[in-house]
């Protein structure tokens, strides 16, 4: 059933008896809700990677806060990260593109702070009205950039280039890219100021415009609606769909914004209203019955399963396909490791006695403390035996001795070392015994060196519970220590990238010169929901590359003797031994320790 | 003599002047470049008592603190050290970055700091009961990287604590127009551009510009420089070494400045 045209206006192709507002939904949905196009940082964007990382820094000293970079085409901003296209239409001319992501990127951050975003009524509004969604977008970019020449006058330099640009002000409708021609007059005096496109001064246009560049943002609340029905009339009436928005004003997704405060809701609510599987398997996992996959059928990500008690911390996870950070993906959730008799470290103490006393002989020829040299020609401190002997000396007319200092001898730089031990489920039976065994001769290592020293374990049941489970903290008492020393329990994943970030964070507090992360591990970063081969490899080789950029050394001693490739790509070819069981350690420990003293 | 210029923040004067009434060794801490040693120099000459200052750092001994002997002609001379001068003198001893010297150096001060007011010279097999107005002033900044070089224990809860942080904008324009002499308007870019890197802190920079630099940087200004060309001098390398961030800075200043 067709129903005629009674506009007369030209009938577009595949209209079946819908009325206007459906045929507009459809029109644009494919446009304007469709997901941000993600561009792979690794390959051939180096260029645009480096520019984000200073962007980020130059965008958070502007506005205040934290923000990160992400790439979408156009630009938009989900709250926590502002997306600026991998690439800009027209020639690439370097000067344009640098105050092109400054304008896009402050823009985006800007029309975010305005606080619209956080009032839900509004955003189902804009969601649903695509009309009235472009309009506000535009009103806020023109409220925006008036408060620039206060604000930031040097930004005044790269809005007038973006905006005189015809390339950076080509008209897209969500990922599309439409002709200027045909736009109705209060459209085009709309977008006056924001594209070069010039057109007839329409009163009521202009008169909303300055009145949000004047007046504080809630203006725009009370300017809006007018404006958007005028608009919107003038669009239905000239038959022409959605009205675009220039490139370099990008997108607003309030999608974004609704889903996942809809969600978070609807998370919560699941978890409160408490459906006893959950539960049970909260009371299983706290026993550490539970180590594998979550029971078929508990359709749950998995988020609230923190007992109390515990501290939860968020790090980003590198997902290598679409090549750009999962924002707070993986959760740290930290807790004490079990405690079982104290007794069971004392076996393993006593059945080691050769091998630790291997390990302490070694280290106390690695270990050199702060010593008093006598007789010195040069230093800090006179030595008064010496300088007696030279003032009587110098009494009875003799030359004296200028050798009469005291120097402090400095040597070892203080150093903190954080061993991660792998308690996933590949460390069963045998090898969990040898990780024992090895965490044993690593402790007495580290007590022979007097180096500052912790103890964590680590596996994961997922990115929502990453387990990492205090053995020994820096400044724990020795015999809590040895409880949980000697009942070191395996199960789970191991999500190698979170993990190292976590102990990152914690070395970071340190301040020793020398802060060292040694990871004892069995074998591949592997956990649920996809993290295994490439991903978790690429993940954890990011994380050892973070970690090294703040100052922290990493080396992994692994008893996987299998097949070692992964091993040198995560850890580079220097960063990571392999031993083919835990008494080896005792040889290789301390070539470790000399190699990272002479760095 | 006339006291050093100090802008007030809080009621940091009354309890220093409290302590010192009390001569109870105080610990001021907080960032870098806030004021803390022009705070003690202040209140040493409003309190009119003499200030020996210590600069710490990791080879400080204790003869370096208390005194040595030296060699003159044909004889050995007692030199006493800062701290033995203060004890003798009954001033303020302030030891500036106070957790860059060693911890058991620091230990020597113990006795001067509780009821025995009382220092030790072993070299000369000494005890000096300090004179009435010695007092202890120690500083560190707790900011760099969270847990820091921390001060022991035993050393810290000798001490009433004063915390300072970079004032509000309002006073630190105030303090820096002062400082430099230069207009409030220039005052007032010159701390909003810091309180800018400072959204930096613990993002890349260790801290952000420090109120030292914007007086710097408003003393450029007031000698002739224009404004950017003095924030370049003063706000970009003196913070990093780190090319992208040298970058985002200028690219701050300029976009701040125009």
């Amino acid at each position: 059933m067709t129903e005629p045209d009674v506009n007369g206006g030209t009938q577009q192709p595949g209209r079946d008896g819908i009325d206007d507002e459906e045929y507009e939904k459809r029109l644009l949905a494919p446009f304007l809700y469709g997901a941000p196009d993600l561009l792979s940082v690794e390959e051939g964007s180096l260029h645009h990677a480096v520019r984000a990382q200073h962007l980020k820094a130059w965008l958070m000293m502007v506005t205040g806060r934290e923000w990160h970079i992400g790439s979408a085409a156009p630009a938009t901003n989900d709250g926590v990260v502002v997306y600026v296209p991998p690439t800009l239409p027209g020639p690439d001319e370097p000067r344009v593109a640098d105050h092109a992501y400054r304008v896009m990127a402050l823009l985006q951050a800007e029309i975010f702070s305005m606080g619209f975003f956080s009032q839900r009524e509004w955003l189902r509004e804009l969601h649903q009205d695509w009309v009235l969604q472009v309009c506000s977008h535009l009103l806020m970019a023109h409220a925006v950039v008036a408060r620039w020449p206060v604000s930031a006058p040097g930004m005044m330099g790269p809005l007038a280039t973006v905006t005189a640009d015809l390339h950076l002000s080509e008209l897209w409708v969500g990922r599309k890219q439409v002709p200027s021609v045909g736009l109705p007059a209060p459209f085009c005096a709309l977008l006056a100021g924001l594209t070069p496109i010039k057109g007839a001064k329409v009163d009521w246009v202009t008169e909303a415009v300055e009145a949000v560049q004047s007046a504080d943002s809630t203006a725009i609340r009370l300017v809006l609606p007018g404006v958007a029905q005028r608009l919107r009339e003038s669009f239905r009436s000239a038959r022409l769909g959605a009205p675009p928005v220039p490139f370099w004003v990008g997108a607003l997704h309030p999608g974004w914004f609704l889903e996942d405060a809809a969600g978070d809701a609807k998370r919560a609510n699941e978890w409160r209203s408490g459906p006893k599987p959950l539960q049970k398997l909260l009371r299983r996992i706290r026993a550490k019955e539970v180590h594998g996959e979550v029971e078929p059928g508990s359709r749950f990500q998995a988020p609230p399963l923190v007992p109390p008690g515990t501290e939860a911390a968020r790090y980003n996870e590198w997902d290598h396909v679409s090549g750009r950070y999962r924002i707070g993906f993986a959760r740290i959730i930290e807790a004490d490791a079990p405690t079982g008799p104290a007794a069971a470290l004392e076996q393993i103490i006593a059945s080691h006695r050769m091998e630790l006393a291997a390990i302490r002989a070694e280290f106390a020829a690695l270990k050199i403390e702060q010593r008093w040299l006598h007789g010195q020609a040069e230093g800090s401190e006179l030595d008064m035996d010496r300088v007696i002997q030279a003032a009587v000396g110098l009494r009875a007319h003799q030359s004296p001795d200028p050798n009469h200092f005291l120097r402090l001898q400095h040597e070892h730089r203080p150093l903190a070392v954080l061993t991660l031990v792998d308690l996933s489920g590949s460390t069963q039976g045998s090898v969990l015994a040898q990780q024992q065994r090895a965490v044993v001769l690593f402790a007495e290592a580290l007590r022979t060196l007097g180096v500052v020293h912790a103890f964590y374990g680590f596996s994961s049941e997922g990115a929502q519970a990453c387990h990492f489970l205090r053995i020994r903290d820096w400044a724990d008492d020795e015999t809590e220590v040895a409880k949980r020393m000697g009942s070191l329990m395996a199960g789970g994943g191991s999500r190698l990238g979170a993990h190292i970030r976590h102990a990152t964070a914690k070395l970071m507090t340190r301040s020793e010169e020398d802060r060292l992360l040694l990871i004892l591990s069995d074998g591949r970063p592997e956990d649920r929901d996809g993290y295994r081969g490439q991903y978790g490899i690429a993940d954890s080789a990011l994380a050892v590359r973070e970690a090294g950029r703040s100052g922290i050394h990493i080396h992994c001693v692994s008893m996987d003797s299998s097949e070692g490739a992964y091993l040198r790509t995560i850890f580079g070819p220097r960063g990571y031994t392999v031993v083919p069981s835990a008494e080896h350690l005792a040889r290789r420990l301390p070539m470790v320790f000399r190699s990272l003293s002479r760095r | 003599m006339t006291a050093p210029w100090y802008r007030v923040v809080g009621n940091e004067d009354a309890i220093f002047a409290r302590a010192a009434r009390l001569t109870m060794p105080v610990l001021l801490k907080g960032p870098t470049g806030c004021g803390k040693t022009r705070f003690v120099r202040h209140m040493a000459a409003t309190l009119e008592r003499p200030l020996i200052t210590v600069a710490c750092q990791e080879d400080l001994s204790a003869a370096d603190l208390t005194g040595r002997y030296l060699l003159k002609g044909g004889d050995t001379v007692w030199q006493d050290g800062p701290v033995t001068r203060a004890v003798r003198e009954g001033a303020i001893l302030y030891l500036d970055e106070v957790v860059e010297a060693r911890s058991d150096v620091l230990t020597l001060l113990h006795p001067l700091t509780d009821e025995r007011r009382m220092l030790t010279v072993e070299r000369r097999s000494e005890e000096i009961i300090a004179a009435s107005g010695f007092q202890v002033v120690i500083s560190y900044n707790p900011g760099y990287q969270a847990a820091a070089r921390a001060l022991k224990e035993s050393t810290r809860q000798r001490f009433a604590a004063i915390s300072f942080d970079y004032p509000g904008p309002d006073i630190e324009a105030e303090i820096v127009a002062h400082e430099a002499g230069c207009s409030s308007s220039v005052a007032d870019q010159l701390v909003a551009l810091g309180r800018a890197t400072r959204t930096l802190r613990n993002h890349g920079l260790r801290e952000g510009a420090s109120t030292r630099l914007l007086v710097y940087a408003g003393r450029m200004v007031v000698d002739g420089s224009d404004l950017t060309e003095a924030c370049m001098a003063t706000l970009v390398h003196s913070l990093t070494d780190d090319p992208e961030l040298v970058r985002a800075l200028s690219d701050l200043i300029s976009t701040k400045i125009g």
